[in-house]
């Protein structure tokens, strides 16, 4: 079982600035003999797993990984790996043998009968996406040898959805960008990004919300260049979105430093004092927060403090840490204890 | 025809099947003893409209329905997902598909991409036949199971192998 108090790999970033909080790298693989998971009856979906399983366990690529059939976790445990990044959103609410084979920081994964038989996805902090691909593409190319994946010379590999086909790559980037939305610039940058074919999505991807100022952007193409191509164009995307949300920093701590302090000074004392938080609440706050860690406002806060507070304040992590199921209302009121205790031991 | 079974005179009209205890035993009673006895006969259209019929039902009577001449609806002929199934959800159902519904997919790649050409990781392995061993040791399981439904899927699948062993 994945332990709960290990950092995900995403958010073990350091870096007092993190625009690019992290990226993540995703290859989607079906195996050739078996129909798609969505059109698989529950024995084929088992079977595959468990060939995926045993492939992936004999492969150094895989070693010391931990494999978790959704069938077998609560749904506390589920949910826990929805936070950690390790699962996606439609593998936690799907049924049958679905699952994860995944290291403990979720550093890299599989995804097996999610949409596609296989979700090989690599995820690491700040901007570093080329690295990524090549720890997934030794990965695919090493499960590939195992497995019999459908792939066309002509069309790539073959997946769910037509748009995922040819390299079945998705390279994106969660992005950090509250001065954007301070200086009112954001819906542009995001409608730019959009109309030059990019995707743009909420904090925990496909169908999530926009919370906290956080935004994932990613190709949506899978065909018509290489994998190095794709990421390419992403990342100089993220780094373009970098530079604006840079600028747009600069700007308002030269501009409107009095404001900003007085903003992230009430943050914190909400923080302190609050008796009950939702999550939505505390990744709005923790994102003036983190504005001030970069502008220097606050200098006994750090990114890493941040980032572990983030992922405490998760409900299934703070279930696990307190060792009880809490209704939404009591979450709030123990997300808004924990906080306040973690803030008031450094401020 | 019979006469009611409750007062004797009415010609019945309601018709119903008891099972208890694996013993089956047939009431008929006149509409009024029926309503006597708390049994409902009014006809409810949503209980007993098209809605409520099984599904072969359904497509039995609106095969009967005059129709408006339509293009040909195109299946793959591995996996059964259809023209309709595929225009819902988005979703292929095996990599069979990618020859199936070929012009359609091509449209969608191109939406997002300027080439369809694959300029990707190469791939070696290639495709490989389903494999229908397995599809016949599920069969035996559902049958035995009285899973029939899903038995009468699997069966489906076989059939599809046996009539075109070059689409898997």
């Amino acid at each position: 079982m994945i332990p709960a108090s290990v950092l995900p790999a995403w958010l073990s970033g350091t870096d007092p600035e993190q625009i690019v909080v992290s990226s993540r790298i995703r290859l989607a693989r079906n195996l050739a003999s078996h129909f798609f998971p969505d059109r698989s009856i529950p024995a084929e979906r088992m079977r595959v797993f468990s060939e995926i399983s045993s492939a992936a366990a004999s492969l150094p690529a895989f070693a010391e990984m931990t494999c978790c059939n959704m069938v077998d976790l609560s749904a506390q445990r589920r949910q826990l790996l929805l936070e950690r990044r390790a699962a996606s959103r439609k593998l936690v609410e799907g049924s049958g043998d679905r699952g994860t084979i995944s290291t403990d920081n979720a550093a890299l994964s599989l995804l097996v009968n999610e949409e596609d038989h296989i979700r090989i996805q690599a995820i690491g902090p700040g901007l570093c996406a080329l690295d990524l691909w090549e720890h997934a593409d030794n990965a695919d190319t090493e499960l590939g040898d195992k497995l019999e994946y459908a792939f066309e010379p002509s069309r790539g590999f073959l997946t769910s959805c037509p748009t995922n086909a040819g390299t079945g790559l998705r390279a994106s980037f969660l992005m950090h960008l509250p001065a954007l939305a301070l200086t009112g610039a954001l819906d542009q940058v995001l409608a730019g990004a959009g109309q030059l074919g990019f995707a743009v999505r909420g904090f925990f991807g496909e169908g999530s919300d926009a919370v906290g100022h956080y935004f994932q952007i990613s190709n949506r193409a899978g065909c018509g260049m290489s994998e190095d191509d794709f990421i390419h164009e992403t990342a100089l995307l993220a780094s373009r979105m970098t530079d604006y949300e840079r600028s747009a920093r600069t700007k308002l701590f030269n501009d409107a430093g009095e404001e900003l302090a007085e903003k992230v000074w009430r943050s914190i004392g909400i923080l302190l004092y609050a008796r009950s938080l939702t999550l939505r609440e505390f990744l709005s706050l923790s994102s003036c927060l983190r504005l001030g860690v970069a502008a220097g406002i606050v200098p006994d806060l750090t990114v890493e403090f941040l980032n572990r507070l983030m992922l405490s304040s998760f409900p299934a992590h703070l279930e696990l840490a307190a060792g009880e199921s809490f209704s939404s209302e009591n979450a709030d009121r123990v997300r808004a204890a924990m906080i306040s205790k973690a803030l008031s031991e450094i401020i | 025809m019979v006469n009611c079974e409750e007062c004797g005179h009415n010609m019945a009209s309601v018709h119903l099947t008891k099972i208890e205890n694996n013993e089956v035993t047939a009431v008929h009673l006149c509409e009024e003893c029926a309503k006597g006895k708390g049994i409902s006969i009014a006809i409810d259209p949503e209980k007993f409209g098209l809605a409520s019929m099984p599904i072969p039902m359904q497509q039995a009577i609106a095969a009967m329905q005059p129709q408006a001449p339509s293009k040909p609806v195109l299946v793959c002929q591995s996996c059964g997902t259809n023209q309709d199934e595929f225009d819902k959800t988005g979703r292929l159902g095996c990599a069979s598909c990618y020859g199936a519904f070929r012009e359609q997919i091509d449209k969608i790649q191109l939406r997002f991409s300027d080439t369809l050409a694959y300029k990707g990781k190469m791939y070696s392995r290639g495709t490989c036949s389903e494999d229908e061993t397995f599809l016949r040791e599920e069969l035996c399981r559902a049958v035995k199971g009285e899973n029939f439904e899903l038995a009468a899927s699997i069966r489906d699948r076989i059939k599809r192998i046996a009539r075109n062993p070059e689409a898997n």
